[in-house]
């Protein structure tokens, strides 16, 4: 009866047994695919997810909590792991005046983090940044308040970056 | 020729077996101590650490108090096997360490105050190593005040991480919201080991 290794169960005949063709092919074909298996962790080490866009415009009235829609308004979590969302605001076009500006990062359209900015004497784009843990497939989107009069017109520039892997 | 696995020296088939059993577990070895290598390198050493209740920084006008350990602090993710809420230990190397809260006054705002966050590591002797602030000025448009930000620090072993808040609301005290949190992951080692 062959037995195997105690790790990755690499096949090998016991002493006394016929050690045939696939005595050999077997062990071969075992290493093989766990070498494969270790280069593809390689890959991974080297290629982290990151992603790095900025959104469509939006337009944004006065004291509405805006969730940012349009193109790359949004970002699917490609694989489960600790991540880190950074987004900022830019301005396209200032209101008219503006007294406080904040950006706000969700997870499946749960607030994790923001950052708010007192605008009355400096005119500063918002920029929020955080850890979270993240499943693949969890929606990664953004929303923006600001107070003040007429609309700002901005879009959200964004980078996520995969820091752990879970399984 | 393989540095992992050796070649045999006798001429016989009898132990032909033999032979592809250790050349069976000589693999595995070998192969095993680069998947740990591998894997450490993919899973960066890194904690996350959440608040599940608010918690109240008193009216002390911009002197810096601990948040570490306040809130009720549950682990969101820990793959580093930090010490525990009162002293975050870091193993030495260069980390990117961040905080993300919200400020809200309890009671009468006062408009334009300060709020403050520092991040820091104390060395076993009780000495500041690293320190990082972000301010932001009271708005008073409601909701309070989103804080977040990050940093790079460069920890030697045995340093104890540090999250203080300070704020200048001398209107009320200021409520730290469930869901604050604190957050490292080690980017590198202190030093280059290997050059090419």
């Amino acid at each position: 009866m062959p037995q195997s290794t105690p790790i990755y169960n690499f096949p090998y005949p016991c002493e006394r047994e016929d050690v045939t063709i696939a005595s050999f092919a077997n062990l071969a074909n075992a290493i093989d695919a766990k070498m494969a298996q270790v280069a593809s962790d390689e890959f991974e080490a080297l290629n982290r997810y990151s992603q790095r866009l900025t959104s469509a415009s939006n337009v944004i009235n006065p004291g509405v909590d805006t969730v940012i829609v349009g193109a790359d308004s949004t970002y699917t979590i490609p694989a489960s792991g600790v991540w880190v969302v950074d987004a900022t605001t830019v301005t396209l076009a200032s209101p008219a005046t503006i007294t406080s500006r904040r950006i706000r990062v969700r997870k499946n359209a749960v607030v994790q983090y923001g950052s708010k900015q007192n605008t009355e004497v400096f005119f500063i784009d918002s920029r929020a940044t955080g850890m979270f843990v993240a499943a693949a497939g969890d929606t990664i989107s953004f929303q923006v308040l600001y107070t003040g009069t007429g609309t700002w017109t901005a879009s959200v520039a964004w980078t996520a970056t995969m820091f752990v892997r879970i399984a | 020729m393989s540095t992992c696995l050796t070649c045999s020296t006798d001429g016989t088939l009898a132990d032909v077996a033999l032979r592809l059993q250790a050349t069976a577990l000589e693999a595995e070895a070998c192969i095993f101590e680069q998947e740990k290598l591998l894997r450490s390198a993919v899973n960066k050493a890194t904690f996350i650490s959440t608040t599940t209740a608010p918690f109240n920084r008193s009216t002390l006008s911009g002197v810096y108090q601990t948040i570490v350990a306040f809130g009720s602090p549950a682990v969101t993710f820990d793959n580093l096997a930090f010490g525990g809420f009162d002293t975050i230990f870091l193993p030495g190397g260069v980390y990117l360490v961040g905080c993300s809260l919200n400020a809200t006054a309890v009671g009468a705002v006062t408009d334009n105050s300060e709020r403050s966050i520092q991040l820091r590591t104390i060395s076993p002797d009780n000495v500041e190593q690293n320190s990082a602030y972000y301010t932001v000025y009271e708005t008073n448009t409601g909701g309070g005040m989103d804080m977040s930000f990050s940093s790079v620090f460069v920890c030697q072993p045995g340093e104890v991480g540090d999250a203080q808040f300070a704020h200048t609301n001398t209107g009320s005290d200021i409520t730290i919201a469930a869901g604050c949190v604190l957050w490292a992951t080690r980017i590198s080692d202190i030093s280059a080991l290997k050059t090419v």
